[in-house]
């Protein structure tokens, strides 16, 4: 980030000052902020609107010795606090990033608990109304040499609650420029946030490119961590082209385990793991596929094969059936391993009416594998009851 | 009316051997004053002349099962002396029926008055059994009250979902979307529905669903962790103690009523609690606080890799904090130049490696291989949070939710999915915190570290199978005045490794539910 990319989202507090006020008096805060908050938002001469919210001067000048949120509702109650929340999400991004900044230190727990409600609604807003001066403007407070812990611990996780590609992307950047290593893993663990969100109860592949395009720039830098950060977030999110990168660099590390066990590359080694983390069940075909373009002992296989097994549900389960239909005994053991993990009513039922399918198995051991698979998971259902 | 004398005859069953029913013969009770009379708005009979006498005393114990004739689900009464108590009806809890003595009152929840029958007389058969031994009696009902419609008081049911230790609401993401029974389960935090929250506006969902993200009093809670760590916001909860996560998940269901009465108007709402691991311990402690309002429509706990006894793995907060910190409170580091030198910076390296979780390369092939059938990416762990000296099986929050185990409510239903199998100390498929036998990789705590650990209720390690953080035995429910609905003995599943293996256990959990709460998990 450079000085002048966060220079110039703070012009645009100084004018959203003068909104936080108003939006704070809406909320029962009306207030002004501490004497370093002011510093960085006393109010210019607003005569305009800015997202639908009138800018206003403040009533009344308060002193730092002042209560910093006299007016504010009492937030004691959960149906307070929800109140207060659903009067959040009808303010904009810029009044919200504001008025979390200036609740941002207070010692009082109401105002306090205001400002992590900020936060959640900040969130939210940021998904619903990316705002590009916003993200500048946070990434620059998380580059502030001063800016407070709590700022530093509870912003990434706002930012990666938002889950769009412009906030991932915010996120990214820090991780891979962060120096501090406790900085670091704050954005490592809002970037695993990130990829773990699935909002709309659904998974996001649209978050999936910036982080592609950061593992295609960060594997030579052989950073375990950062790469596996970026690698395990590609895997999570599970957008077809992200596990196929992850396979890609599979295949580049060797055409055997024992040539990847020789070499150990950071990124190869990253992208073994983060593969097992695959659950999108979008991944399945392409999965099916690079399993079906591969040999049992080549590692694309494995981690192709292992990857559906996680998965678990219809698409992922009938690709490793099909596969168990023709498969030979030499691969038993991936057999044990895989339908070991069966565990969701629909998979079982899958694999029930392909053993009560007529049309034989290649290997009777591979049939025999499953059938052992399905008595086990049968019998810990049984013995779950009395 | 033979008919509808027929349809609405109850048969009532008494068991001999404990209590009696007196009650006038049918020829004397056409009268006023013992005439019976049932109110379908809050599904009460009244037998005014219905009295049950136990034989030892008004207080004992006596059971009666009662069921509607034609056939229709059992009812069962217990107690009927003094108070009325009931118990659960395997074939259908919801249909109980209680009976209490002072008011002559019979609430009875699944008799049903068919159509519009206002107005009109009905009788309802009461049998005392056996058959033979005392006769059979009818009461004459009158003054039907026209039924509700049905979708005034409608039902509702609704999953709440409670995650462990060092994690969040996305722990239940696998149960989540292997599930088919629900639509979404939106996300509780701070004590608010957070997103644009949505039910459909007709009518309820089947089931609904919500997860809770622990940490909301994280930041007030005034603890420090180990090198003065603290929360300056949401931390999973880590940095609370048990009674402020039973608070949270308190304000969760308050905000889940909330929602609901908001959208549908009063509605009978049915409330289970899906715990992994802590969370199952925040439900406890909720539900044993006998200030904690909004208990009402909790109906079953259902836990997963609960330490409900504690984990010895907790102790490492102890052990850390009495011998690897120097007088200022942060680490002793005695490395020289980069090499451990001493027991403490051995564990310090593994609270650093639990922590970042980084590769760490396996020394064999074997274990090399573990990676290409992992069944995901390993959790980070802190366990300098104070969570983690809470969670120690020597804890006195454990201890002391373990001595009010008896607070527990009776009228809910338990169950804790137990699973086995793991030794101690493997925190997933690579890597193990102990020097066990066989060959190691990564790092592991020093020898120091490991008795203060296991020794001695952890030495054998038929002691500590369990799923590799919570040993068999103090996954279940302790024993009090509440029983467990099943202690099934499950097989190997890792409490962290992903996906989630107690969490995303979705055949597991919903069976288990199905057969708790008779929820039709399977309908979809």
């Amino acid at each position: 980030m450079g000085v002048s990319a966060a220079v110039k989202p703070v012009s645009k507090w100084l004018l959203a000052g003068g909104a936080v006020l108003l939006a704070g008096f809406y909320l029962g805060c009306g207030t002004g902020p501490t004497e370093r908050r002011k510093a960085v938002h006393k109010p210019s001469q607003p005569k305009s609107a800015i997202s639908g919210l009138v800018i206003a001067q403040p009533r009344r000048t308060v002193t730092t010795t002042e209560s910093r949120a006299p007016g504010l509702m009492d937030l004691s109650s959960p149906a307070r606090r929800q109140e207060y929340y659903d009067a959040l999400l009808d303010k904009d991004t810029v009044a919200l990033w504001a008025l979390w900044n200036q609740f941002l230190d207070q010692d009082d727990p109401n105002a306090s608990m205001a400002w992590l409600l900020i936060g959640e609604a900040l969130s939210l807003r940021l998904r619903e109304q990316p705002d590009p001066d916003t993200l500048e403007a946070i990434a620059a407070a998380l580059n502030a040499a001063d800016a407070s812990p709590a700022l530093r611990q509870q912003l990434p996780l706002i930012v990666a609650r938002a889950a769009t590609p412009e906030t991932l992307s915010l996120l990214i950047d820090k991780v891979i420029n962060e120096t501090d290593l406790e900085q670091r893993r704050l954005y490592q663990e809002a970037i695993e946030t990130a990829a773990n969100t699935q909002w709309g109860q659904r998974f996001h592949p649209e978050l999936s490119p910036p982080l592609e395009a950061a593992w295609s720039e960060q594997w030579l830098q052989q950073d375990p961590e950062v790469l596996n950060t970026l690698a395990l977030a590609i895997a999570r999110i599970g957008a077809p082209d992200g596990v196929n990168l992850l396979l890609d660099t599979l295949a580049s590390g060797g055409a055997s385990i024992e040539e990847i066990e020789a070499a150990r590359q950071p990124h190869v080694l990253a992208a073994v793991q983060a593969l097992a983390s695959v659950r999108n069940p979008d991944a399945a075909a392409l999965l099916r596929q690079r399993m079906e373009h591969s040999q049992p002992e080549n590692p694309v296989f494995l981690a192709s094969g292992n990857a559906l097994a996680n998965i678990g549900g219809p698409a992922a389960t009938q690709a490793l059936l099909d596969w168990a239909q023709n498969a030979t005994a030499e691969t038993s053991d991936l057999a044990r391993r895989w339908f070991s993990r069966l565990r969701d009513n629909r998979s079982i039922a899958l694999a029930q009416a392909r053993l009560a399918n007529k049309q034989p198995f290649r290997s009777e051991q591979i049939r025999s594998i499953l059938e052992s698979s399905l008595d086990a998971v049968r019998n810990e259902l049984r013995k779950q009851l009395p | 009316m033979s008919t509808i004398f027929s349809l609405f005859s109850i048969a009532l069953l008494l068991t001999a051997t404990s209590a009696n029913a007196v009650a006038p013969l049918p020829e004397s009770n056409s009268g006023n004053r013992c005439q019976a009379s049932y109110n379908p708005i809050n599904q009460v009979v009244t037998l005014p002349c219905f009295r049950s006498l136990s034989r030892a005393n008004q207080t004992s114990y006596s059971r009666v099962e009662m069921k509607l004739d034609p056939p229709a689900p059992p009812f069962r009464l217990h107690t009927l002396s003094n108070n009325t108590t009931t118990t659960p009806d395997p074939a259908d809890r919801e249909c109980i029926a209680r009976y209490d003595e002072a008011s002559g009152k019979l609430v009875m929840p699944c008799l049903r008055i068919r159509g519009d029958k206002s107005n009109s007389n009905f009788y309802i058969g009461l049998r005392q059994l056996p058959d033979n031994a005392v006769g059979f009696f009818r009461f004459l009902v009158t003054e039907i009250k026209p039924a509700p419609a049905p979708t005034r008081h409608q039902q509702a049911r609704v999953l709440l979902l409670l995650h462990g230790m060092s994690s969040d609401e996305h722990t239940w993401n696998d149960y989540v979307r292997l599930e088919t029974a629900f639509d979404s389960c939106a996300t509780i935090a701070l004590g608010v529905v957070t997103g644009r929250a949505s039910l459909p506006r007709a009518q309820p969902p089947a089931i609904g669903c919500f997860r809770l993200r622990f940490g909301a009093y994280d930041g007030f809670s005034g603890r420090t962790g180990l090198e003065h760590i603290r929360a300056h916001g949401p931390r999973s909860g880590d940095f609370s103690t048990f009674n402020t996560l039973g608070k949270e998940v308190g304000d969760a269901i308050q905000a889940i009523k909330r929602l609901y009465q908001t959208t549908y108007g009063p509605l009978d709402l049915k409330i289970a609690l899906v715990a992994h691991s802590r969370g199952g311990l925040a439900a406890r402690a909720f539900l044993q606080d006998a200030n904690a309002s909004e208990k009402s429509g909790i109906v079953a706990l259902l836990t997963t890799g609960t330490p409900h006894r504690g984990s010895p793995l907790g102790r490492i907060y102890r052990y850390l904090q009495d011998n690897c910190l120097d007088s200022s409170g942060f680490r002793k580091d005695d490395r020289f130049f980069g090499i451990a030198t001493t027991a403490c910076d051995n564990d310090w390296q593994v609270v650093d490696f639990l922590r970042a979780r980084k590769n760490c390369i396996a020394d064999t092939f074997k274990q090399f291989i573990d990676f290409f059938t992992s069944s995901g990416d390993p959790e980070k762990l802190d366990v300098r949070r104070p969570t983690i000296d809470d969670l120690s099986d020597y804890s006195e929050p454990i201890q002391r939710l373990l001595d009010e185990r008896n607070s527990l409510p009776t009228d809910i239903e338990y169950a804790a999915l137990r699973y086995t199998g793991i030794e101690l100390g493997r925190l997933d498929k690579e890597y193990r915190i102990f020097d066990l036998a066989g060959r190691d990789y990564c790092d592991q705590v020093s020898r120091r570290a490991q008795n203060y650990l296991l020794y001695p209720t952890y030495s054998n390690q038929g002691e500590n199978l369990g799923d590799g953080i919570v040993p068999f035995g103090s996954q279940a429910l302790p024993a009090g005045n509440v029983t467990e609905y099943a202690r099934g003995e499950l097989g190997a599943k890792l409490h962290i490794e992903e996906p989630k293996p107690l969490t995303g256990q979705q055949a597991h959990i919903s069976y288990m539910l199905e057969h708790l709460l008779k929820w039709g998990f399977r309908q979809r």
